[in-house]
């Protein structure tokens, strides 16, 4: 792959990250981008949508053939969506099922038609290869907190279901490819969703932007209110040599916004409408905040970027028919519109987007919804991506079988660390860093063996 | 500063000018022997040197001074008079062994017992005025902490009744509001602002000082505007021609309704005298998180407003009630849906809902690993932590908190969101119907057994025993209040003597929160004098804490007397009661921000969201505080476009004299921790500003805008 991933993961190596200070590390390693300058063309970004409280994914991607149906109709009783209403989807999966989406996810119908969405069966974060033998006699090393939302959601977003970092693999990934972007002041790194593990490096920090992309300036330093009083006090206070490492902490974080905001703001005023059209709910909002920033990503000197956009509130122990209808088709017209904007832009392939949740939900009714489950269905949708498949077998639902640990809590097929490497080779990490980006990775899949781990990417 | 002939003698410059000047300068030699740090030179400086524009500025800024005191009905000849029998009084004693600070009054306590004061306010309760910090001064922390245990809680469900109705007058209880009604009654209610504007007679000055604010970047103006603004007198808001603070479009009862828990809650905080209490119940709802992410909460004013009576009722009182009525609130049982939740059903294949009986061990009593009375976990014999809990608990758990049912007339368990005949009261706690309750033996923690054929309640009083009784709850809750309170990185032995005293060690019964909170906020490490630079000490102060913090220390109030909200005060700083993302708060424990601290294994989990928009935001909300653009506010029933307006009269007092201005201020805000550059800074800034309010608002702004501010040491 790219030599120049070898010489950073040797600087990094040598530099050692616990020593480093954030703020002398932030954009600080800019001129070795300079010095080993990229093509421009060879930008890529990858979008993780991140559905939190744990997605029902199992009344997302459901089974449609006549006995497997009435396999997932006997288990989730009051929860289960009618046949009928299933929205076919061509093919069948790798273990012989035909599968239909919810009714309310029509243009992800199309998506996958088209070839440019493919589902990811039963995945969720292991420890090590686990099989139900294993799990049942007790012997299987598990995740932390397994079913708890802080844990799950966690485990997403560091790939170390075995251990609570403080670093998430978007992140790692950023540590080593920041390099490649000029831009001294933003992050590589955008979140829609505040401050998050998923992008947290070990040198290098997310910049946040509200979901509707408004970037806020502090008030009287620029434009026709500038007050050149108020701005040398400003620099003089947070200029200050501190003491009090929480102080540097705050100070760090204001300074950064203050290089960053403006130029930012700047770049994404200067982007044409697109021509696709967004809803005026919250998430489509942040997806078309998503494109725009790509769309401005010469003027802010990237050429990776990774966004995490936030959709919340998927927890549903209960009202679960209702509710994730109302929230899947803002869900599927948001992530239609952005991929229609990012084809705009002429970056069809450059562009992936996957899906994210703390877990899949108990196949089990408590009578009005569904609680913490495990292994989940996912998405990836993008022009490299090899769509109008489902990767993996499509899981039997039955309660009881021998993957069903418990009310319908599935032990998945797939691990995290499978599905985030092949998203991450795609990105540009080297086979031999993967390790860096997915502490467990070999555990699951051998880096060096010159396949992708499940091949959905192309 | 201590040399009152030599500070006599600077003024004697100005013996030949007219009565009012005479005015001027004995209205100086007042300010000057209130306690002022380095008034004498500046103003001798002034003496020696006066260009005569200096000389005419600054007789015109004393003179907009004495006006202003006028205006606040102070007798200044009086004031003046009495200064100089003090004054000779003062020449003919002997002098004082201690030189002092400077002061002349016995009763006023030193500059240290002030910042200290002032330090225990906002680590106690969410801060407060000069005054509220001299009381505490005075009175001796511990002595005003027992009074503020003693003090009648401050409700909220009270205020919202009453204002509801108040509401219904004014506007009819109609669910739908035409607008050409709206016009009609909003005409009416400004016509009551109006009148109660006009009784206030420092109008004109505020409305200067608007002016000044709209053109921050031309201040030169405003200084004119607020010597010369009673000529040419424009409105604040003079491009809009309307009054200073407009009525805008009521709400609608609905919205009313909806958001009145917040009114009131904001009307307490920054109010009410018990803020101690206010303090804990709010800190609490961060440890029992309930949300508006959860439809009925944000919908349903009543729950939020009992919930948060419900905290501070049991703030002073016991953990386990307080655990008990967390459980039983609806507010929880439906944010963490084990309101109607029913026994498991073999036929319909349902179990009961795990969610409840998860978060309540993971996030409200004891969390995921075993831990010591110090708080760190303990390992086995492998070096490996001890999880609390496993899954089987947690189906145990779920089973004991089955069968509860919203109370009220015609109670039925259903989990339809409103069937037929149900009038549930959010104010009441829940009830248990026995034939949804799961039967049989739960196996609790510890080996504990709840026998079969106990009634609902009996086993749901049995679970908030078996989880108040373990040895966690004390390390685990009493780390997580000093964070709230004190330090974001309490030593060990800090969190084992407030485990200790949670655990009854003093002689007080487990769980006393009163105890509880005494070794929390008197603890050596909570009271000893912050260090600058040691980076284990100090939090980053909440964002809403921040507001709130501001407007107490200056008395906030409105034309209306009160200030009891904001709208999009969530949207603007990302924290509001009630608010937060998921039962996880808007932060966690041990969130620690990349950098140099995670590399130092400290956390600071207020940093979970600052963020680089969020902490734009923060900086402007002082600036709107201050400077201010308008915003929705609301007094009770009545909301209306325009901002807090801030007492400043002590500070516009002091402005006179800069480096005394920050001092107080940093008295006030930093608890003397403002750096000693930070303050060159500030007032090397605020000197430049010369009209009074303008520098008092420039110094409260650059200073709580400042890391010193943010990072409460």
């Amino acid at each position: 792959m790219n030599p120049i991933n070898m010489t950073r993961r040797g600087f990094l190596k040598r530099s050692g990250s616990a020593g480093m200070g954030t703020a002398a590390v932030v954009g600080g390693l800019g001129h070795l981008g300079a010095a080993t300058a990229q093509a421009q063309d060879d930008y890529k970004a990858l979008v993780c949508i991140l559905l939190a409280g744990g997605a029902d994914s199992f009344n997302m991607l459901v089974p449609l053939g006549n006995s497997e149906y009435q396999e997932y109709a006997n288990t989730r009783r009051d929860l289960a969506l009618a046949q009928s209403s299933l929205l076919p989807l061509s093919g069948t999966t790798r273990n012989g099922k035909s599968v239909g989406l919810h009714p309310a996810m029509a243009p992800l119908q199309s998506g996958y038609e088209a070839g440019r969405i493919a589902f990811v069966a039963n995945t969720g974060p292991l420890v090590e290869p686990t099989t139900p033998e294993v799990l049942g006699n007790g012997a299987a090393k598990l995740p932390l907190g397994l079913y708890s939302h802080s844990d799950q959601i966690a485990h997403w977003q560091t790939g170390t279901p075995d251990a609570r970092l403080p670093s998430g693999w978007g992140g790692r990934m950023a540590d080593l490819l920041d390099y490649t972007n000029s831009n001294p002041n933003i992050s590589m790194s955008i979140s829609m969703a505040g401050t998050n593990l998923y992008q947290s490096g070990t040198m290098t920090q997310q910049y946040t932007v509200a979901p509707d992309g408004a970037i806020p300036q502090v008030q009287g330093l620029q434009g026709e209110d500038v007050n050149e009083e108020r701005s040398t006090a400003i620099s003089g206070i947070f200029g200050n040599a501190y003491d009090s490492m929480l102080r540097r902490a705050y100070q760090g974080v204001f300074n950064r916004a203050q290089a960053a905001n403006a130029q930012f703001s700047q770049a994404l005023g200067s982007v044409s409408p697109f021509t696709a059209a967004f809803g005026a709910d919250p998430f489509s909002q942040a997806m078309q905040t998503v494109a725009r920033t790509i769309a401005a990503r010469n003027q802010l000197g990237m050429n990776r970027q990774t966004f995490l956009v936030l959709y919340g509130g998927w927890d549903h122990h209960d009202e679960l028919l209702n509710n994730q209808a109302a929230m899947l088709a803002p869900l599927s017209a948001g992530m239609a519109a952005f991929q229609s904007a990012v084809d705009e832009l002429g970056l069809g392939n450059q562009v992936t987007t996957f899906t994210t949740s703390d877990f899949a939900r108990t196949l089990s009714s408590n009578g009005r919804g569904s609680d913490h489950g495990w292994g989940g269905n996912h998405m990836v949708m993008g022009g490299a991506v090899r769509g109008g498949q489902v990767i993996g077998d499509y899981p039997d639902l039955a309660l009881g079988n021998p993957r069903d640990t418990g009310r319908g809590v599935l032990l998945p097929h797939i691990s995290t660390d499978e599905y985030f490497a092949e998203l991450a080779l795609w990105f540009g990490i080297a086979p031999s860093d993967l390790d860096i980006v997915l502490p467990n990775v070999s555990r699951f899949y051998s880096p060096l063996s010159g396949q992708m781990p499940l091949g959905f990417m192309a | 500063m201590n040399n009152e002939a030599r500070r006599g003698s600077g003024f004697q410059n100005y013996a030949p000018l007219s009565r009012q000047c005479r005015r001027v300068v004995a209205a100086i030699a007042l300010a000057a022997t209130a306690g002022f740090g380095s008034f004498t030179n500046t103003v001798q400086a002034q003496s020696q040197q006066p260009s005569p524009e200096a000389v005419s500025n600054f007789i015109r800024f004393i003179q907009a001074l004495l006006e202003r005191l006028e205006a606040l009905g102070v007798d200044v000849d009086a004031l003046i008079a009495e200064r100089r029998a003090q004054q000779e009084a003062d020449a003919t004693r002997p002098p004082q062994s201690s030189p002092g600070d400077g002061s002349s009054n016995a009763s006023k306590p030193s500059a240290a017992a002030m910042n200290s004061a002032s330090r225990f306010l906002s680590q106690a309760g969410m801060g407060g005025s000069y005054q509220d910090i001299t009381q505490v001064a005075q009175m001796g922390e511990a002595a005003w902490l027992e009074q503020q245990f003693a003090m009648a809680p401050g409700y909220t469900m009270p205020l919202m009744e009453e204002w509801r109705v108040q509401f219904i007058a004014l506007y009819g209880d109609g669910e739908e509001f035409e607008s050409e009604e709206d016009d009609v009654e909003n005409d009416e209610s400004c016509d009551r602002e109006d009148d109660e504007d006009s009784e206030i007679s420092e109008d004109d000055t505020d409305d200067e000082i608007d002016t000044d604010a709209d053109d921050a970047g031309d201040e030169d103006e405003g200084v004119e505007d607020s010597v010369e603004g009673d000529e040419g007198e424009d409105d604040a808001e003079g491009e809009d021609g309307e009054n200073d603070e407009r009525c805008i479009e009521p709400l609608s009862l609905y919205d009313f309704e909806s958001n009145s828990a917040d009114f009131a809650w904001y009307q307490r905080v920054v109010h009410s005298e018990d803020t101690v209490r206010q303090r804990v119940a709010t800190s609490l709802s961060q440890l029992f998180v309930i949300s508006r992410v959860t439809e009925e909460v944000a919908e349903h004013s009543e729950l939020r407003g009992s919930y948060y009576d419900m905290l501070l009722r049991n703030s002073f009182g016991n953990f386990r009630n307080l655990l008990l009525d967390v459980t039983l609130h609806p507010g929880m049982g439906l944010f963490l849906s084990h309101v109607n939740n029913a026994k498991s059903n073999p036929e319909l294949g349902t179990f009961p809902d795990e969610n409840y009986a998860r978060e309540v061990m993971q996030l409200f009593t004891i969390g995921l690993y075993e831990l010591n009375l110090d708080g760190s976990r303990r390992l086995d014999s492998n070096g490996v932590p001890i999880p609390t809990y496993d899954n089987n608990d947690i189906r145990e758990f779920a089973k004991i908190f089955t069968g509860l049912t919203f109370n009220g007339p015609n109670p039925v368990f259903s989990n339809r969101p409103e069937p037929e005949g149900r009038e549930a009261d959010f104010g009441l706690p829940m009830i248990m119907v026995e034939q949804y309750h799961e039967p049989g033996e739960k196996r609790l923690l510890n080996g504990t057994v709840v026998p079969a054929g106990q009634s609902g309640m009996q086993d749901i009083e049995a679970a908030v025993d078996n989880l108040f009784n373990h040895p966690n709850v004390g390390p685990f809750v009493g780390k997580q209040l000093i964070q709230r309170l004190v330090t974001s990185n309490p030593s060990p032995g800090y969190v084992a003597r407030v485990a200790a005293a949670f655990n009854g060690e003093g002689g007080t019964p487990r769980g006393d929160m009163k105890a509880l909170l005494r070794a929390i906020l008197l603890d050596e490490e909570a009271r000893q004098d912050p260090s600058m630079n040691d980076n284990a000490v100090g939090k980053l102060r909440e964002p809403m804490l921040r507001h709130i913090h501001i407007l107490r220390a200056f008395d906030a109030s409105s034309s209306a007397g009160t200030v009891v909200g904001y709208a999009g005060i969530y949207e603007e700083i990302g924290q509001f009661l009630f608010s937060s993302p998921s039962v996880f708060n808007f932060f966690q424990p041990s969130f620690s921000p990349n950098g140099e601290l995670r590399d130092a294994g400290l956390v600071a989990p207020e940093f979970q969201i600052t963020t680089t928009d969020s902490i734009v935001a923060i900086t402007n909300m002082v600036n709107n505080m201050t400077f201010g653009e308008e915003v929705t506010s609301y007094d009770g029933a009545i909301s209306f476009l325009g901002r807090a307006d801030l007492q400043l009269d002590r500070e516009i007092f002091f402005s006179i004299n800069v480096p005394a201005l920050v001092d107080m201020l940093d008295t006030v805000l930093t608890y003397g921790t403002l750096r000693p550059d930070t303050r060159d800074v500030i007032i090397a800034a605020v000197e430049q500003a010369e009209s009074p309010r303008e520098r008092v608002y420039r110094a409260i702004y650059l200073i709580t805008i400042s890391p010193d501010y943010a990072i409460s040491l």
